[in-house]
């Protein structure tokens, strides 16, 4: 791998962080190889001494989540009058936020019923070509021309639909896990923050 | 060993390395490496954490036609390898006297 495959391949792994960190990462690793081949490695062997980019982004993620994680969350006690406010006011804000989670995981849901449609979709595309085209020659050896001829086009149309619709809904599947990890994440980090007040 | 322990002892050995003169990254892997293991990857979280607690400072400079960072101690650096170097003597009596006990049982 070459020294701007690398920092390409570094820059896009640590896409998460914000872009002065990249910048500071990617020039580290840079003049890094910049030094071992003026020590006399060639580019290849440079970058192969610096490790894997798996490694290296699982040890910067680490090094990150250790920096934020190492000041723990200062649990501040709550007053007489704040306490006496959450419990009356409990009826109300823990209903609202019951409706607030069901509304999230529903629109989760309702989400994820889309991308099973889209499959469902792709799938009934595949199905049309896989009995349409040996239907079309079947047509052929019966004399049918015509009706051969257009029962084949319409199976390549599906079969290159099913194509395109798979590989689209494969994308949006991609998307719509992330999204929910997100989700779920930023979801118990407000649980947590939650349980710290109390 | 232990890695909270390594990662102490990593910190130290990178002030250390920068004592007497400024250095950069790659030279300061190749003085510590005969010692202890360290890797590029390693490296650049400790540098970026000792230079937030401010024990060495970063200049860039031109080095043949390109920008190098150099690394420079910082006298509370120079104060934490000292610190550090009186510790050692504590855990160094901890040991013999660990030792000593040892060869006691036996």
């Amino acid at each position: 791998m070459s020294k701007i495959e690398f920092l390409n391949a570094l820059r896009k792994e640590l896409k998460e962080l914000s872009e002065n960190d990249i910048n500071q990462y990617t020039q580290y690793y840079s003049e890094m190889i910049d030094d071992m081949i003026e020590d006399g490695l060639s580019e290849d062997n440079a970058v192969a001494a610096i490790g894997s980019i798996d490694e290296i982004t699982a040890q910067i993620t680490e090094e990150v989540s250790r920096s934020v994680t190492k000041e723990p969350i200062a649990k501040r006690k709550l007053k007489a009058w704040e306490i006496v406010l959450l419990a009356a006011g409990s009826p109300v804000w823990f209903s609202l936020l019951v409706a607030a989670f069901a509304v999230v995981i529903s629109l989760l849901a309702a989400g994820g019923s889309v991308i099973i449609s889209f499959y469902a979709a792709s799938l009934a595309f595949g199905v049309s070509a896989f009995g349409s085209i040996p239907y079309s020659i079947f047509m052929f050896t019966k004399g049918n021309t015509a009706g051969g001829i257009f029962l084949l086009g319409a199976g390549l149309i599906c079969a290159g639909l099913a194509i395109f619709a798979f590989a689209g809904t494969n994308k949006l599947a991609k998307l719509y896990i992330k999204l929910c990890k997100k989700t779920f994440t930023w979801l118990t980090s407000c649980l947590k923050r939650k349980e710290n007040a109390k | 060993m232990d890695i909270q322990l390594k990662r102490g002892l990593l910190d130290i050995c990178v002030l250390s390395a920068i004592k007497n003169e400024a250095s950069y990254g790659y030279q300061i892997i190749k003085d510590i490496k005969p010692y202890v293991e360290i890797s590029e990857s390693t490296l650049y979280p400790i540098l970026r954490r000792l230079e937030n607690n401010e024990y060495l400072t970063v200049t860039t400079s031109e080095h043949n036609g390109r920008l190098r960072k150099y690394y420079h101690i910082t006298p509370q650096g120079r104060k934490k390898i000292e610190d550090f170097k009186n510790e050692w003597k504590e855990i160094i009596s901890v040991y013999k006297f660990i030792t000593r006990e040892a060869d006691v049982n036996v």
